[in-house]
């Protein structure tokens, strides 16, 4: 018990741990102090982790408002980790720049904001910290509010999100009115349950809706493309960070959330369709954030019809393991010219048929013996995803190798050790993450499977025989984002003006005068 | 298809004005001469954006780019004034400057212009007008979505050309590709809120050609000399990609089949205007702004008339301004050429000893070789180091085995004419094993990049994967890894294969080159036993314009290809029997090795050493040079000196992958001294100049010369143009902000965040500490020991080089050794067609400066 009552301020202190680094360094200290302070926040964090995971050591619930879960605590163990390298990038990055101070506290007080979220059992601490992070990353998007376009997309962000809010606040106030508790577990735990009553089904429909505005899926996605005006390391801490609370929403509501079928299909529908345009459209891209930030629209897209079919665990370990690839890619994206010259030197073309069929066969017949003698199938989408994934990387890597004795074994040894690293890591996040309430129907499954096979045939048509009018037509229309954002990015400009630079004017009026 | 046939073709009122047609024609092509290339950023090679401009000076240019593109072409009279104050420019410069320019001013006057404004009527397309009338912040203006609109589509057009060109592939795909996309384009319909604006796209004609008479007919009244301005003004709005255009055309210019690149994108630029034009003339009013589109036309048409007074107006602005730059260049020029006066008068003609030097080694003309020359020299009396252009005269391009990769090894001016491949030995099993599991991991790494990002395949391998990438990203913060290059790192210990037009070359040829290369280097007798050639390159990491920092000379490649090229070449006994045949001895003892300056580390690295050599005295000469060099250069940064050793932090800057400032590159170049190496070895020119050995008694017919004042000095031109321009206007001419860096096409260049046009030139960062400039914009001062006369000759004898002198794009001057006269220890100045004695002052401060 006692060690249980340490364990929980531990909690608390490394909850508080980025609010107290910027008060730290207002008071002078330097960064790349506070950096190591923060690196040993994270170790703590990590023990206690550990403690809650192998030893089962879990926290007295912290004056009732926060509450560390597995889940919570596996998250914030995340965001700590992700926080400390995109601290140590802008240290470097702003070097010698008046504005690091300010850049730094920013991207401080959005972790901490996204922690208490993470962490808070209380229904308005929730909506409190859910509403500063979005504030607080305002101030990070409007970092050189000169820029036109980077207020353009901060104010477009800014009306989602409060939009967003006003949902979520909804959503609880009708779970309040229903339950009478502001303890968000206190309210979960009556689920999962059956005959709800309009309340409780609003209140997941609207969580749904929540989940999808912030996860940026289509038609209100433009906000999350066009940030990429922002420096690189807001874009790190967006894509990897921020960007999944829409899916935390859902695997914090999971219990909810399942009980409504008309919340899922909304997710099933809305995000399955997300995820097929925006993988289409990111083939179309020309530049390397703007292709990232069009996958991270397609990748939480995913991640979200995961959680609707019921498939938490799958869903969490998308959650971790995109952020981790995303951050990367974004901190990373000045290697592009690398990756470019890798790609000349090799200058492969499109890959021959021959080696899909090649990779097909052995996958298939991995999956199979996967089935028979691992962990039976009950669904078929998400086999048919990592299958997907494992017939193109095969073909691939055979397509630049050619055949040999070397090349098979080494690519199908890797598609191996790849298939059991998915299966280890989907088996540990099966002890994290929420059990579905109620079996997936037949039906969403086949749904999911169908646009997977429409998304692999149209992009395999576009890849070979983009010659084609009809590939030509699809393609220009896909290159422009199918018109989805120009509307919002019109809405957004008649309620919120942004400045024009007023020398055009002053120069205008000027020359008119010479005339 | 000549071009009256097309107008012909596609425009039935032409007929009667083809003659107008063609003169428009005529003139949007001179536009399209006006624009300098940009190279991409894997090759990424300085160019002076003013090369094409070069028949003006710059106070003309400043006036007519400041009018048509709001390019700033000197600095903002603030700086000029914060110099004034902190007394770098003095009353004596302002006079020598105002004297030398031909521009009477008195030094009260010139302050005082410094807070009076500069002119703000400018040039405006019929987009700006339609922007200006309606000044709304709920609405895009124009001028924002067209420059969107052409960059995302040129960007589209150039990564996927299979998706986007139309079939039956022509000279004017990118115009036809552009009408079929923005015919079929709804979007900026619905988001400028107009109306018919497709159809007006419709009617457009298919051919750049037609396109722009039609544009002509349309907004020019009649016969207008300023067409090719406005053109010129339509390129400037979209200046990254019309360069990119003309590097395309630079390209093909080597090929001998010239296309009309930037016509296209003039074409696409004014086709813009003329359907916002026709667009304003359909609604006879913009809708929303009651501006009327006769409103439109009397101010388009009266700003024809007006724009030679315009242009006259801020010709006359800009003088004093142009004062103000030349009075801070002779704030450079005196104090040096005071110091290389005293060291001129106090030698006599040719003081290079006779005794053999203990060790020689070759440097780059790059300001960076100078502090590590000096550090280098420091070491020993009998060390004697030498600057050539870091090609070392090699003009190869490089392919690494098993790929139909090539990357040029050469300046940007030249075009290759040997393929250079390394064949891994055929003996050493062991190298040929690291070289091939080397190339096979880089395939299997391309593969798994390309399934990574695939469309259906990211999915799942994000899901098995992704979490890894965790160590990746804690190995970048703990700066563990080692920055990578995909082809450099390819490379083994292997022979070096040289072919021209696929035939390999034999030990004649092989000789011919280099002989011609020594000779030139004026290093053909006197050999030490072991000559060190140094080629150059930077290391860092995670950086989009790391070519920026490598060797200029050498295709903005490091120089590791071509030292170790030539040191095989001289090394090979059959090459110095041939050479024997040419008078050029070289001793059997003498060794060539190739090594590389690592400019970000200021590390020198050597490569096939064998144990013995690296007991040498010489080895422990060149990690005592590093060590001097190293400390010497921390000033640089704002390091603080002591606990960790030097190397050590560059080494760490050279990791971190969050560094924007590895190195200074060449910032704060001024100078280019064509001189033997005695000239400035007494002297600390604090990395600001380029060096080129040099000795005219050597040169007979002056060939040589000829050679240095036709590539380097015009190489080292656009590198200190880069500069300068990269400084007074970021915004045209350089990359902006690395924060915000997205690279376009994986090569292309760069976008500031995803908007606006396509950057090239310096970032911010690499001219500017956060703090203040740290290049300062001064046009290169070239000093040449060589007689008047055969400068002169060589003045006269090249258009290209008098423009650059006569124009004053940068400074000629003459170190006189005393051979003609007995004017020993005189400086020269070209300036107006003729030499002049420049004034030697003992005193920077004195006040009979004044001439």
């Amino acid at each position: 018990m006692l060690l249980s009552n340490v364990l929980s301020y531990l909690w608390l202190f490394v909850l508080a741990a980025p609010l107290l680094m910027v008060g730290l360094a207002k008071a002078g200290l330097s960064w790349s102090t506070l950096h190591k302070c923060l690196s040993a926040v994270l170790l703590l964090a990590v023990i206690n982790w550990g403690l809650l995971i192998f030893a089962g050591i879990s926290s007295t619930a912290l004056f009732s408002i926060l509450h560390i879960t597995p889940l919570t605590a596996t998250l914030m163990v995340l965001v700590l980790f992700l926080s400390l390298v995109i601290v140590r990038y802008s240290i470097s990055l702003l070097e010698g720049d008046t504005a690091q101070d300010r850049f730094i506290s920013w991207i401080l007080l959005v972790v901490f904001s996204v922690m208490v979220t993470v962490a808070s059992n209380h229904l308005v601490v929730f909506l409190l910290a859910w509403v500063g992070i979005s504030l607080s990353l305002h101030q990070l998007l409007m970092f050189y509010p000169e820029r036109p376009r980077a207020a353009l997309a901060a104010h477009k962000k800014f009306i989602l999100a409060r939009t967003a809010e006003t949902l979520l606040a909804a959503a609880f106030i009708l779970l309040y009115s229903h339950h009478q508790t502001f303890s968000i577990s206190t309210i979960l735990s009556s689920y999962p349950a059956e005959n709800l009553n309009w309340q409780e089904q609003t209140a997941a429909f609207l969580l749904a809706m929540v989940a999808l505005i912030k996860c940026a899926q289509l038609p209100v996605h433009g906000w999350l493309i066009q940030v990429v005006e922002a420096p690189t390391p807001v874009s790190a801490l967006l894509h990897a960070g921020v960007i999944n609370l829409g899916g935390f929403l859902l695997l914090t509501f999971a219990p909810l959330f399942s009980s409504v079928a008309a919340a899922q299909w909304l997710v099933l529908v809305v995000a399955g369709i997300s995820t097929v345009l925006s993988a289409l459209i990111m083939m179309t891209r020309i530049s390397i954030k703007v292709r990232l930030a069009w996958s991270t629209t397609t990748q939480m897209g995913l991640m979200l019809v995961e959680c609707a079919l019921g498939l938490y665990e799958l869903a969490l370990l998308h959650l971790l393991a995109h952020s981790c690839y995303k951050a990367y890619a974004f901190l990373n994206a000045g290697e592009a010219v690398n990756d470019y010259l890798q790609a000349r030197y090799v200058a492969s073309g499109p890959i021959a048929p021959k080696y899909y069929v090649f990779a097909a066969s052995w996958v298939f017949a991995v999956m199979l013996s996967i089935h028979y003698s691992l962990m039976p199938m009950t669904l078929i989408s998400p086999w048919l995803f990592i299958s997907v994934a494992m017939v193109v990387l095969m073909a691939a890597r055979l397509h630049v190798t050619g055949f040999s004795w070397q090349s098979v074994s080494g690519s199908f040894g890797l598609i191996v050790a790849l298939l059991a690293a998915y299966l280890l890591l989907k088996t540990a996040m099966a002890g994290l993450a929420p059990e579905p309430a109620m079996q997936v129907t037949a039906f969403a499954d086949l749904w999911i499977s169908a646009l997977l096979l429409i998304l692999v045939s149209v992009s395999l048509l576009l890849q070979y025989f983009p010659g084609k009018p009809v590939c030509q037509r699809l393609f220009i229309a896909l290159n422009a984002g199918l018109y989805l954002d120009e509307a919002m990015t019109r809405f957004t400009l008649l309620i919120w003006p942004k400045r024009l630079p007023k020398t055009n004017l002053k120069a205008f009026r000027s020359h008119v005068e010479v005339i | 298809m000549t071009h009256s046939a097309i107008l012909a073709n596609h425009s039935p009122e032409s007929h009667e004005h083809s003659d107008f047609g063609q003169a428009c024609l005529n003139a949007a092509k001179q536009a399209c001469q006006r624009i300098a290339p940009l190279w991409p950023l894997d090759q990424s090679i300085a160019v002076n954006p003013w090369w094409p401009l070069r028949q003006q000076n710059l106070g003309e240019v400043a006036a007519k780019l400041d009018v048509l593109g709001r390019v700033r072409c000197f600095m903002p009279k603030d700086y000029y004034k914060k110099l004034w104050q902190e007394g770098l420019i003095q009353a004596s410069y302002l006079a020598l400057a105002s004297h030398a320019l031909e521009l009477p001013a008195t030094t009260s006057a010139l302050v005082a212009y410094l807070d009076s404004p500069l002119p703000e009527s400018h040039w405006m397309n019929v987009s700006d007008m339609l922007d200006a009338a309606y000044v709304s912040s709920r609405k895009m203006p124009w001028h924002d979505e067209i420059i969107y609109q052409i960059s995302q589509f040129c960007g589209g057009f150039f990564q996927h050309p299979a998706s986007l060109s139309a079939n039956n592939v022509d000279e004017n795909s990118l115009y036809r590709a552009w009408l079929k996309t923005v015919r079929q384009d709804k979007g900026i319909e619905i988001l400028m809120g107009k109306r018919g604006l497709n159809a007006l796209f419709k009617a457009l004609p298919e051919q750049p050609e037609a396109l722009i008479v039609s544009a002509a007919m349309t907004l020019l009244d009649d016969q207008s000399e300023s067409f090719a301005d406005y053109c010129h003004a339509l390129l400037l709005d979209i200046n990254g990609w019309a360069s990119w255009l003309a590097y395309q055309a630079w390209q093909d210019q080597f090929e001998q089949k010239p296309q009309a690149h930037v016509l296209q994108i003039l074409a696409i630029r004014l086709a813009w205007d003329l359907v916002l034009w026709r667009f304003c003339r359909q609604n006879q009013a913009d809708d929303q702004s009651g501006y009327s589109f006769e409103q439109l036309k009397q101010q388009f048409k009266r700003q024809w008339q007006h724009l030679p007074q315009l242009m006259a107006q801020h010709q006359s602005a800009f003088s004093y301004l142009s004062i103000w730059q030349r009075a801070f260049e002779f704030a450079y020029q005196l104090p040096l050429q005071e110091k290389l006066a005293e060291v001129l008068s106090h030698q006599n003609g040719s003081a290079t000893s006779d005794s053999v030097p203990t060790l020689q080694a070759v440097f780059c003309i790059d300001v960076r070789s100078e502090p590590m020359r000096r550090a280098l020299e420091a070491q020993h009396a009998q060390i004697q180091t030498f600057g050539f252009a870091g090609f070392f005269g090699l003009p190869i391009d490089y392919s690494p085995e098993g790929s139909s990769y090539a990357r040029p090894q050469l300046p940007g001016l030249l075009k290759p004419a040997i393929r250079a491949v390394q064949r891994a030995d055929q003996q050493a099993s062991e190298e040929r094993r690291a070289f091939k599991s080397k190339a096979v991991s880089l395939r299997e790494r391309a593969s798994f990049q390309h399934s990574l990002e695939g469309a259906s395949s990211s999915f799942g391998l994000i899901e098995a994967q992704g979490l890894f990438k965790a160590f990746k990203l804690l190995k970048k913060s703990l700066f563990v890894e080692k920055p990578q290059h995909t082809i450099n790192d390819l490379q083994a210990h292997g022979r070096w294969q040289l072919s021209q037009a696929g035939v390999e070359m034999d030990s004649r040829q092989l000789a011919d080159l280099a002989g011609g290369i020594l000779n030139a280097l004026g290093l053909t007798e006197n050999f030490a036993p072991v000559v060190l050639l140094f080629g150059h390159g930077s290391c860092s990491s995670n950086n989009p314009s790391a070519a920026a920092l490598d060797c200029g000379a050498c295709g903005g490649q490091t120089g590791e290809v071509n030292v170790k090229v030539l040191a095989q070449l001289l090394n090979d006994t059959a090459v110095r029997a041939a050479l024997e045949g040419k008078g050029i001895h070289i001793p059997e003892e003498t060794c060539f090795v190739a090594g590389l300056h690592n400019t970000t580390t200021d590390a020198l690295h050597c490569f096939g050493l064998n144990e013995s050599q690296k007991q040498a005295d010489w080895y422990g000469w060149l990690a005592a040079a590093t060590e001097q060099a190293q400390t010497a250069r921390l000033d640089t940064f704002d390091l603080k000196k002591g606990h960790i050793a030097p190397g050590k932090v560059y080494q760490q800057r050279a990791r971190d992958w969050a560094q924007t400032r590895p190195e200074w590159g060449l910032a704060d170049n001024a100078a280019f001294i064509v001189a033997p190496r005695h000239r400035t070895r007494p002297l600390n020119l604090q990395g600001r100049s380029f060096l080129h050995d040099y000795d005219w008694r050597k040169d007979r017919g002056f060939g040589v010369l000829e050679l240095i004042m036709t590539a380097p000095m015009v190489v080292t031109n656009w590198i200190n143009l880069q500069y300068y321009a990269s400084v007074t206007d970021n915004l045209k001419y350089g990359s902006g902000n690395k924060l915000l860096h997205n690279v376009v096409g994986g090569h292309i260049g760069v976008f500031e965040g995803n908007s606006g046009d396509l950057r090239g030139g310096l970032a911010l960062q690499s001219v500017h500490d956060g703090k203040q400039w740290r290049h300062q914009p001064l046009r290169l001062s070239v000093y040449i020991e060589a007689p008047r006369e055969a400068i002169e000759a060589i003045i006269r004898k090249h258009a290209d080089v008098a423009h650059l002198v006569n124009n004053q794009w940068l400074f000629l001057f003459q170190l006189d050794d005393g051979t003609e006269s007995d004017q020993q220890g005189r400086i020269w100045q070209w300036h107006q067609q003729q030499w002049h004695a420049v004034p030697v002052v003992k005193d920077a401060q004195s006040q009979e400066l004044t001439v």
